[in-house]
């Protein structure tokens, strides 16, 4: 009794993968948060709050959470039957590349938030160019993100492909979505280091 | 014919070609977290020193570990090991983000209202 009890919560129990991603995703989300706090404070705009921005962020991360868990009970269920490879692939497979996505999302709109917060100061502009180029590339992304979701559904359950070329279309999004992190990330580093030196240099000038 | 491009994608970019690809983006995210989470400790030490506060040296300590872990990368030999190697970088660069964030967040808001105030004044 106590063993298939065991058994039945060991069936809960995401991944490895799925844990770190969600951490990670956790802590990004923070980051988002926090940013766009500071934005708000500093453009004092009092009508919008950030509590049910905050609210939306943790419905949504607690609901990533529950998929988690839901996945892998599925994923034990499944591994048995006929085309129970297949499944737990698609399953698996679909929650990592929505996991990438959020976090190329997550982290273009941190970009968005620190262009806003550097425009605040004076002898920064508000990067035009920049800004375009952060709203193109998100839905730019996401048009291609939904898209090959459709693609995958296809090709997951029409057996059009085999498991390993699946897993390889899969790895192909997911490096999509790495060249998509690089970008942000740097041009977060690149504003954060003009933001400093704007910094140092007004310092200065008041000594 | 993104359908076809798809399809041909499945059929040529196999696990080594994934892992080569992983290696290379992953110094490029790598490098800019090191530089972003160094900018940004030197931006919340800049701040918290106008109100005669410092940055314990332990946090750039930290960062230093995480960098010294990212060569590890290019020679971790499966994809697994590859993982977990990325996820202790990761786990260390976010865990000194949200303590930063959590243990100075709200000095650092207080002073950029300063800051900023201040510099409105100053513009003509």
């Amino acid at each position: 009794m106590l063993d298939e009890l065991f058994r039945s919560i060991i069936d809960f129990v995401p991944s490895l993968t799925q844990v770190m991603g969600l951490s990670w995703l956790f802590a990004e989300g923070f980051c988002l948060v926090y940013v766009r706090w500071i934005y708000l404070r500093l453009e004092s705009s009092p009508g919008r709050s950030n509590r049910f921005f905050l609210l939306f962020c943790v419905m949504i991360f607690i609901s990533l959470v529950g998929i988690s868990f839901f996945i892998a009970f599925l994923s034990h269920q499944q591994l048995g039957l006929t085309g129970g490879k297949r499944v737990v692939l698609y399953l698996n497979s679909t929650f990592w590349r929505f996991l990438c996505a959020a976090w190329v999302v997550v982290e273009g709109l941190i970009l968005w938030y620190i262009i806003r917060i550097t425009a605040l100061f004076p002898g920064h502009g508000a990067s035009p160019v920049l800004s375009a180029t952060v709203i193109l590339s998100l839905s730019g992304f996401l048009m291609f993100y939904l898209y090959f979701e459709y693609l995958f559904g296809l090709f997951s359950f029409q057996d059009v492909l085999g498991l390993s070329k699946l897993v390889n279309l899969s790895r192909f999004f997911i490096k999509i979505s790495g060249f998509m992190w690089i970008f942000y990330e740097w041009a977060v580093a690149i504003k954060g280091l003009q933001f400093l030196r704007f910094l140092r240099a007004s310092a200065r000038e008041r000594i | 014919m993104m359908k076809h491009l798809l399809l041909g994608i499945s059929r040529t970019f196999d696990y080594h070609a994934y892992m080569r690809l992983t290696r290379i983006q992953a110094i490029f995210w790598s490098l800019a977290d090191i530089i972003m989470i160094l900018v940004f400790l030197r931006i919340v030490e800049l701040l918290l020193r106008k109100k005669g506060g410092r940055l314990s040296v332990w946090r750039y300590f930290f960062l230093l570990i995480s960098a010294l872990m990212t060569p590890m990368l290019l020679k971790a030999g499966s994809s697994r090991s590859f993982f977990l190697t990325e996820a202790a970088i990761f786990t260390i660069q976010y865990l000194l983000l949200i303590y930063t964030l959590i243990r100075d967040g709200r000095s650092v808001l207080d002073i950029l209202i300063l800051y900023r105030s201040g510099e409105r004044e100053e513009d003509p």
